[in-house]
């Protein structure tokens, strides 16, 4: 045989080995190594398995942990024999349901092992009921069926009548009526506004400026506070002080009634004093009731007055004359 | 005795007699073709049981190494830059929408199903089939192909058989070989223009391919194989008229043969993935 056929065959033959073994290696790496796994197969008893699909994935917590073998439709509902490539310890509240992958489509079987509560059941069984299934576009038509109905139950009558209100308000404020309307179409309305609210800054400025009671209140200028603290502490004190029956005023207030009495003695004898006065008794009530003694009185203190003017003349006299004999 | 069925000595008919006739008359030709191709791809099927046989093993092997390694070079560039060229349109696309990380995904599924045996058969239609059409060709107007019949030398068993079994042989081998280059462009791209690492490109690659996409597109590259050496060897075998008959033969052959590839592409893929 010739050297070139050899080298011929032989590199075929290499050719074909290595593409084979890769092919191999491919088809390995495609099955996901199920065929060097023990792989465990249960079926799944569902209602409805919305478009489950052969070959969709068993996902668990969200990894794939194998992959649906078949399906079968039985007057009870559609069996789903799957494949597990992996061991999904399950506990008695396990559940199992077809989810959408996505939005655009696609399903998948979502095996929920259940909540650690539960008791951990001892295998997987050969035959697990599936949860019902609900679908997104399903709920979704569902949810605007019952919106629909909510509406045609009153919220579009509702509504209507909330829109006719509207539609008066506006009429109203179209023609002229009421204050909103005249705030729109009367420019006087707007004009007193626009005072007020001139007035109210001007207001606003003063307090800002620290002018007038409340500016000073208002202002950084603590003089009218610390002034209005110390009165009210004072008036505090004088309370306390009444309260504690201190002074003339506190004795008034308090529950010791010696001073009222003393005071309705005294007024008991002004008002004695007052009546003997008016009885025209003693001295005083006879110069009160008196008319002669009345005169007496005024002629005696026009003399006394007469004599003090007399010695008020003579005085520098008698002051010199004893001041020179005084000297002798 | 299959020469005389197999060769054709030219046809000089008259002109069609009306427009109808003038249509009919191509469609029954195509048929007629179709006939004989095909009866012609089942005498060389029978003669398959001789592929080992010491007086056809030599020729099996060397047309092994000329349809399946000398076109490796050919074969290499086409798989890689098809493999390139999907994971930037699609990637440039999907990154629009933050799902670049999906290219491995789809460059593997459309190489292992589709671009895969499609590009093959492509690439060995357009250089071995064109190459097996012209020598036939050129046998058959040198009427070396009548000189083997008169030896009593089937030409389906001598000729056609060794490149069918190379091409039903190497076509899903180089289809694999054309997969492997593919998503390794695939991944080319997607780490040096879209940041995607190797190990996600490959990671989202095999996780939604199965084995049935891959088998499904070697079957594809089987039937295309056969369908080059049927339609090669046909327009070969039929050729008439000198050189300027050879020529139109080799034309004819990668006409058909890219024409059937697709459609039967389609049938085939139509009939795997309802």
């Amino acid at each position: 045989m010739k050297r070139k056929t050899i080298l011929i065959e032989t590199l075929v033959g290499l050719f074909s080995f290595a593409v084979l073994a890769a092919l191999f290696l491919l088809t390995v790496v495609l099955s996901r190594d199920a065929f060097l796994r023990k792989a465990h197969p249960v079926e799944i008893l569902f209602q409805d398995v919305m478009g489950l699909r052969v070959g969709d994935s068993v996902n668990s917590r969200g990894v794939v942990v194998g992959k649906v073998q078949g399906m079968e439709l039985r007057p009870d509902g559609v069996l789903v024999r799957a494949e597990l490539t992996q061991d999904v310890p399950l506990r008695a509240d396990y559940k199992v349901e077809v989810l959408a992958s996505s939005v655009l489509g696609g399903r998948y079987l979502n095996l929920d092992p259940g909540t650690p509560e539960a008791a951990v059941l001892d295998a997987i069984p050969d035959q697990l009921s599936g949860a019902p299934t609900s679908d997104l576009i399903d709920s979704a038509t569902r949810l605007v069926q019952d919106i629909r109905t909510a509406l045609n139950d009153g919220i579009i009558d509702d509504f209507k009548a909330t829109m006719a209100n509207i539609r008066s308000i506006s009429d109203d404020i179209a023609t002229g009526d009421g204050t909103l309307s005249k705030l729109i179409h009367d420019g006087q309305l707007h004009d007193d506004i626009a005072a007020t609210v001139a007035d109210l800054r001007g207001i606003g400025d003063r307090l800002a400026a620290g002018e007038g009671t409340l500016g000073k209140l208002l202002s950084s200028d603590d003089q009218l506070y610390s002034d209005l603290s110390a009165a009210i502490a004072d008036l505090r004190t004088i309370g306390d002080r009444l309260a504690a029956g201190e002074g003339t005023l506190g004795k008034l207030l308090s529950s010791d009634d010696q001073m009222y009495q003393d005071l309705a003695a005294t007024i008991s004898s002004l008002r004695g004093v007052g009546e003997r006065l008016e009885a025209g008794e003693g001295t005083l009530g006879k110069i009160i009731t008196d008319e002669e003694l009345y005169l007496e009185l005024r002629s005696i203190l026009r003399e006394g007055r007469a004599a003090i003017d007399d010695l008020r003349e003579t005085s520098p006299i008698t002051t010199f004359s004893s001041v020179f004999f005084g000297i002798f | 005795m299959v020469g005389p069925m197999i060769t054709r000595e030219p046809e000089f008919l008259p002109p069609p007699a009306n427009a109808f006739a003038s249509m009919g008359r191509p469609v029954i030709q195509a048929c007629r073709d179709t006939g004989r191709a095909l009866v012609m791809l089942l005498g060389a099927i029978a003669n398959l049981p001789h592929v080992f046989s010491k007086r056809n093993r030599g020729d099996v092997v060397q047309q092994l190494w000329q349809v399946g390694l000398k076109s490796l070079g050919v074969v290499s560039v086409v798989a890689l830059f098809t493999g390139m060229i999907l994971a930037l349109q699609v990637g440039l696309e999907l990154r629009r929408y933050g799902q670049e990380n999906n290219i491995g995904m789809l460059v593997c599924i459309s190489m292992l199903r589709e671009m895969g045996p499609f590009m093959t058969g492509l690439v060995i239609a357009a250089s071995v089939g064109s190459a097996i059409a012209a020598q036939m060709g050129t046998m058959t107007v040198s009427e070396e192909i009548a000189a083997l019949d008169v030896m009593g030398i089937d030409p389906l068993r001598y000729l056609m058989m060794p490149r069918l079994a190379a091409l039903a042989i190497m076509m899903p081998l180089l289809t694999v070989y054309t997969n492997l280059l593919g998503i390794l462009g695939g991944a080319l791209v997607g780490l040096t223009q879209l940041g995607i690492s190797y190990e996600a490109y490959f990671d989202n690659a095999f996780r939604y391919a199965e084995n049935k996409d891959l088998y499904v597109g070697l079957f594809k590259a089987f039937l295309f194989g056969l369908i080059i050496v049927d339609v090669a060897c046909y327009q070969g075998f039929t050729a008439t008229e000198g050189a300027v008959g050879v020529g139109r033969a080799t034309r004819r052959t990668v006409i058909i043969s890219f024409l059937l590839i697709l459609i039967i592409g389609y049938f085939v893929t139509r009939l795997f993935y309802q």
